[in-house]
């Protein structure tokens, strides 16, 4: 089995997933962050996951901060300038939060408006 | 309530699946991928691979070169690495866990498999996507724009490497569509077509490739319809 990913610290954790949240949220043309299979586990769990940004995932790969971001873009901006200003916008201020250099930030729509 | 032993491991009944686990039980059969126009089979992801053998041949280390840059294999095995690290944590906790966890967790599993395929957007490298759902929303839209036609489906299918990952490049378009009658139909194939690729380079920044145009029913003109009532 793939090994899992190596731990980062929980405080780092939820830092990079707040900054990469509220990051996401500035950019024009994004509408909400869409929660993803995660946070629908989460919701129904209970409360056994805490502290989760609904569409915001992060984990750690061979020294690598991976940050995932879905959103629903707004039907009066153009899906790939919006996924682009969103994943500069969660990198620069990822890496300024945590200080971390090694971030690759994922983007996935998942509506385009209409 | 402490749900784990003295030994620190978690008593089978409370032991939450592993998402591989949850993926083995959404199949029934192993029936190998449709071509990119049949029914996508709800067992495998949108790319055609059955998630358990890509969960495998990760755990193995032997993933091949589909598994390695196909979007979709990747985003399991993201999943599943994420959960299985939550399910870790879960089996730590002192809480009590709902009984019927699993079969919720199993439905929202279920659903994941069901949002169509990853289309690759910008430049390789970028790490961006965008859901065939969301795209095909925006594409019947500009189709129903044309007066009298009315989108029936619209299946996008991505851009491929040579191993059959979608990667960023020009998509396929299917289109299944109502026209009205006695329109030519012909000339409004090409309406429809330039439609869509408008849409998709404008509001989505996607570059189409082809556009197949299925007409699968003619509807009476709106002037005919009120003459008729």
């Amino acid at each position: 089995m793939r090994q899992p990913a190596t731990r980062i610290s929980r405080e780092m954790s939820i830092l990079a997933r707040t900054t990469a949240g509220s990051a996401a949220l500035t950019v024009p043309g994004v509408v909400d962050l869409q929660p993803g299979l995660l946070d629908a586990v989460a919701q129904v769990s209970g409360g056994l996951i805490q502290r989760r940004v609904p569409g915001v995932t992060t984990r750690v790969l061979d020294g690598i901060l991976h940050v995932d971001v879905q959103f629903r873009a707004a039907a009066d901006h153009r899906v790939l300038d919006v996924a682009r200003e969103v994943r500069a916008a969660v990198t620069a201020e990822v890496r300024r939060q945590t200080g971390q250099q090694r971030v690759v930030v994922h983007i996935l729509v998942t509506d385009a408006g209409v | 309530m402490d749900v784990t032993n003295e030994a620190g491991d978690v008593p089978e009944a409370l032991r939450l699946p592993s998402a591989a686990e949850l993926l083995a039980t959404t199949r029934h059969d192993r029936t190998p991928a449709g071509s990119a126009d049949a029914e996508p089979d709800p067992n495998l992801l949108p790319c055609g691979r059955d998630p358990e053998a890509v969960l495998e041949h990760a755990a193995a280390g032997g993933s091949d070169e589909h598994e390695r840059s196909c979007p979709e294999c990747q985003a399991l095995l993201r999943d599943h690495s994420v959960l299985d690290q939550v399910t870790r944590e879960w089996a730590e906790l002192p809480v009590p866990v709902p009984d019927d966890l699993g079969v919720r967790v199993m439905r929202l599993v279920r659903a994941e498999l069901h949002t169509g395929r990853l289309l690759p957007l910008g430049e390789p490298d970028e790490q961006l996507t965008l859901t065939e759902s969301a795209a095909a929303r925006t594409l019947r839209a500009a189709v129903d724009a044309e007066p009298g036609v009315q989108a029936r489906s619209c299946r996008i299918r991505p851009y491929e490497n040579r191993a059959g990952a979608a990667v960023p490049g020009p998509v396929t378009v299917r289109l299944s569509v109502g026209v009205p009658y006695g329109e030519p139909i012909h000339a409004l194939a090409d309406r429809l077509r330039e439609r869509v690729r408008r849409a998709a380079s404008e509001r989505l920044g996607l570059e189409v490739a082809k556009v197949d145009v299925d007409v699968v029913g003619l509807e009476s003109a709106a002037g005919d319809r009120e003459a008729n009532r």
